[in-house]
């Protein structure tokens, strides 16, 4: 199953919007990159702690695995499509938003890219909190989410 | 693109955040030519670091184009010395790790991003379908 990793801003969108959100991330994914499965995670990060240029902002960043040597066509119509649809439930501005369509071995090394660099404990403390805040947050508003700062 | 995550594991405050993303962004400019407004900084905490680092940076950057080892050492050695001064810190206990990510992989504000090199490209507001 491939993977989809959202990283966006704690309390920006609210439960009903992410979770719409999940379904155009979802339908797109289902035409443009394959009909398999994905599963999506959200990375809420505390408000106030991204900076582009000195200033803060609230970007959303939607990292996305796919199959080496995916059709750089289907990529385009993937990121022209998710963007309309992204943009027009989350009002944002066009610049806050990055979509990544990542090949399976870059993909694997960008989501365990953080764990290489904790201690053992931390990477057990670190997988704890995801793992928990997943299930966490899928009982209770219905899409896997972690908070990114614990 | 490119994205900095920057772990600690302790919360930083404001002045510090904002030093630090200052600071990337400067110096991933000079470097790299990227414009000012595709560098992003992202700030997180809890982690306990490996080495005793105080903080880890991991960069996702784009690769290839005119980008070559040199570049990038080049990169990393300001970055861990531009940040380890701005917060009067020890630069070994800053710990530093990069991603390449192809250019053509990521589209920001409905352009695809272009290869390192002819960022030129970056500021003409390319749409994605033009490509």
């Amino acid at each position: 199953m491939n993977k989809a990793l959202i990283t966006i801003i704690k309390g920006q969108f609210s439960d009903a919007q992410i979770r719409s959100l999940e379904q155009i991330v979802l339908q797109n994914y289902r035409i443009h990159i394959s009909k398999g499965d994905l599963k999506i995670v959200w990375n809420l990060i505390p408000k106030g702690n991204t900076y582009r240029n000195s200033e803060i902002i609230q970007p959303s960043i939607i990292s996305i695995g796919c199959e080496v040597g995916f059709p750089q066509e289907s990529r385009l119509n993937m990121f022209e499509s998710l963007s309309k649809d992204w943009l027009c439930i989350t009002g944002q501005h066009n610049d806050d938003l990055i979509i990544a369509i990542i090949e399976a071995p870059a993909f694997e090394a960008f989501i365990s890219k953080k764990s290489e660099h904790l201690t053992h404990y931390g990477k057990v403390k670190f997988y704890l909190n995801v793992m928990l805040g997943q299930v966490f947050n899928k009982a209770r508003n219905g899409y896997y989410a972690f908070n990114s700062s614990f | 693109m490119p994205v900095y995550i920057i772990l600690t594991k302790e919360k930083l405050i404001d002045e510090q955040m904002q030093k630090i993303s200052k600071k990337i962004t400067e110096i991933h400019f000079r470097v790299t030519g990227t414009p000012l407004e595709y560098i992003t900084a992202t700030f997180m905490s809890g982690y306990q670091l490996k080495n005793q680092n105080k903080l880890t940076l991991l960069g996702n950057i784009r690769i290839g184009g005119n980008r070559t080892s040199i570049t990038i050492e080049k990169l990393k050695s300001e970055l861990i010395n531009g940040i380890a001064a701005a917060l009067k810190l020890d630069s070994s206990k800053i710990g530093i790790d990069f991603l390449g990510i192809k250019a053509h992989w990521v589209s920001k504000g409905n352009e695809v991003l272009t290869e390192p090199g002819q960022e030129n490209h970056l500021i003409i507001n390319k749409k994605i379908k033009t490509i």
